[in-house]
């Protein structure tokens, strides 16, 4: 069987797969970046602050994410919460990293001219700061996405949904004439959805970011 | 004496925390209505430190400014900064608003209504040479220094503030395009008669743009407040007179306009004397009698060209003598 016709005959499966890949990493961004942002948005102007959740995320950054899938088996079992979680907290790092640096980076004139003609400290932060920060902010989004949706394969060892079941079945059967056919297939999901992220994000940044500002 | 005072300065006194000495202290000074009052002085003596504490971005450690006759302390600062109008040397215009958008960012913080709005922003930008139909939809990345700065100070003048702030705001901008700037922002003035605190290093500057200067001392206090013509020709300090540095006669003689000084008749004008209108400054005058081999320029009238009378080296050193004298008159 040649590898497009395996891919034909459980396209059924390769299109249900996808849907579950894209929902569980779109989930766990939206979560990322409600955690990112926010932590962000608190800590920016606070050295001290700013440098230990910078740290801590970078810790949990650093530990393997398929000891952290199996580490929350315990608490969270066998499931598809467990890989929201690890996926969210992978996610929270660079995103957290890039807000950071785009609240931090605005021009300095322009806020102080926004605070010069009177802009009350609330618009200062949303009408110059944080509008002048969303294209890093955006930029740490897209590299999170994809990241996310490379790390979810991993998720289906504590039997999450996603891409993940084509690979780990296609490894669990090496020496079958099936299992390169599977791992493939896998493969070819996750680039295309990472095509997709990658189309997505370019959107979006077409839509949300002023010319000035690209 | 009650002087028509807009901005009164009364011992003014700013330390920041933690440092070792107060970054101005003392001030005592007040801007009549509607005249330009340039800062002038070495860096970090504390000129920017003055002017922010007139909008409330810095407060003062002790002492009172008063705008108005009120005090601005006890003004709301969001409040007093929207009736301010604040240039800076960096410009800051916001780079993800479009040109119209940046002048139009006060009348919206108070509520104008978009016709209003609209009308005032094309007012202005053809008021600054940067035309709404030309520039108003452009970003900031897309015009020059001199043409960012135009439509900065167009910002600043959207709500028709009287008081404007003005912090070495053609610093950053060529020679040519700030002599330019310089002369518009005169020419504007002449027209709205605004409470200008204009903020420059260089005296030069100062003098040009300043009805009255003070001259900040490289240790934080008020050396000289007078008119520009005082301060070149009666420094009150060494250090004023080093700041001012060479050439206060030449500086002088940019101040005051040939048809302000007494002529000579030109009944016995040499053939081959320069000829110079009677708007000329009297610089300029010096300048063409030292091209010449005259030992005077016929003055013409300002409009037309009739010949209206002579000045010699002899009656410029006179004027510059005459203009002290008066000058003293008018302080006693
Ligand atoms: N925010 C600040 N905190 C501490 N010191 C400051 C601050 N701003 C200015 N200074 C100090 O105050 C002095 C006057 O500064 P500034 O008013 O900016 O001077 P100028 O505008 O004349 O160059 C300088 O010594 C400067 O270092
Ligand atoms: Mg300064």
């Amino acid at each position: 069987m040649t590898f497009w016709e395996f891919l034909f005959s459980r396209g059924d499966d390769f299109v249900e797969l996808g849907g579950q890949h894209i929902l569980i990493v779109g989930a766990s961004l939206v979560l990322a970046t409600i955690v990112g942002v926010g932590l962000a948005m608190l800590v920016y102007r606070a050295p001290a602050f700013r440098e230990l959740t910078l740290a801590v995320a970078s810790v949990i950054f650093t530990i393997p994410s398929f000891a952290l899938l199996v580490l929350l088996i315990s608490p969270l079992g066998l499931s598809t919460v467990n890989v929201l979680v690890v996926l969210t907290l992978y996610g929270v790092l660079p995103i957290l990293r890039n807000a950071v640096v785009g609240l931090r980076g605005t021009d300095p004139a322009a806020l102080e001219s926004a605070k010069g003609i009177g802009l009350t400290p609330a618009q200062q932060f949303w009408n110059v700061r944080v509008p002048l920060a969303w294209p890093v902010i955006l930029a740490g989004l897209r590299v999170a996405s994809l990241m996310l949706i490379a790390i979810a394969t991993l998720g289906y060892t504590v039997l999450g949904p996603g891409y993940g079941e084509f690979i780990f079945t296609g490894l669990y059967r090496v020496g079958t004439p099936v299992a390169l056919n599977l791992v493939i297939a896998g493969l070819l999901g996750v680039v295309l959805v990472g095509v997709l992220s990658e189309a997505l994000f370019t959107i979006l940044r077409r839509l949300t970011v002023p010319q000035s500002l690209s | 004496m009650i002087d028509d005072a807009l901005i009164a300065f009364e011992g003014v006194t700013k330390t920041y925390p933690g440092a070792g000495r107060a970054a101005i202290s003392g001030l005592d000074f007040r801007i009549p209505r509607g005249a330009i009052l340039t800062l002038v002085g070495p860096s970090g003596c504390g000129k920017t430190t003055t002017m922010k504490m007139v909008n409330r971005l810095i407060e003062p450690s002790s002492g009172r400014i008063s705008l108005d006759g009120k005090d601005v302390s006890k003004v709301d600062a969001t409040a007093l900064r929207r009736s301010i109008g604040y240039v800076i040397q960096q410009v800051g215009l916001f780079p993800h608003h479009t040109i119209s958008q940046n002048v139009a960012a006060v009348p919206r913080l108070l509520g104008w209504d978009k016709r209003r709005t609209h009308d005032r922003v094309a007012e202005l930008l053809d008021l600054v040479g940067v035309p709404m139909s030309d520039f108003g939809d452009r970003y900031p990345a897309q015009l020059s220094g001199g043409q960012a700065q135009r439509v900065g100070v167009a910002r600043a003048l959207a709500a028709n503030p009287d008081v404007l702030l003005m912090d070495e705001p053609f610093g950053a901008i060529d020679p040519i395009t700030r002599v330019e700037l310089q002369g518009e922002l005169l020419r504007l003035q002449r027209e709205m008669h605004k409470t200008i605190l204009f903020v420059t290093h260089d005296i030069d500057e100062a003098v040009k743009m300043g009805d009255r200067i003070a001259v900040f001392d490289s240790n934080a206090t008020l050396a000289q407040y007078d008119t520009p013509d005082a301060v070149l020709a009666r420094p009150a300090s060494d250090f004023v007179r080093r700041f001012v540095g060479d050439g206060a006669a030449l500086q002088r003689l940019k101040l005051r306009r040939i048809s302000d000084v007494p002529l000579v008749d030109f009944a016995d004008a040499s053939a081959d004397a320069p000829r110079i209108a009677g708007s000329s400054t009297l610089h300029q005058a010096l300048d063409a009698l030292l091209h010449s081999h005259a030992d005077h320029v016929v003055v013409t009238a300002v409009d037309g060209g009739r010949p209206v009378g002579t000045l010699s080296f002899d009656r410029l050193r006179l004027a510059l003598r005459e203009a002290e004298g008066a000058e003293r008159e008018v302080a006693r």
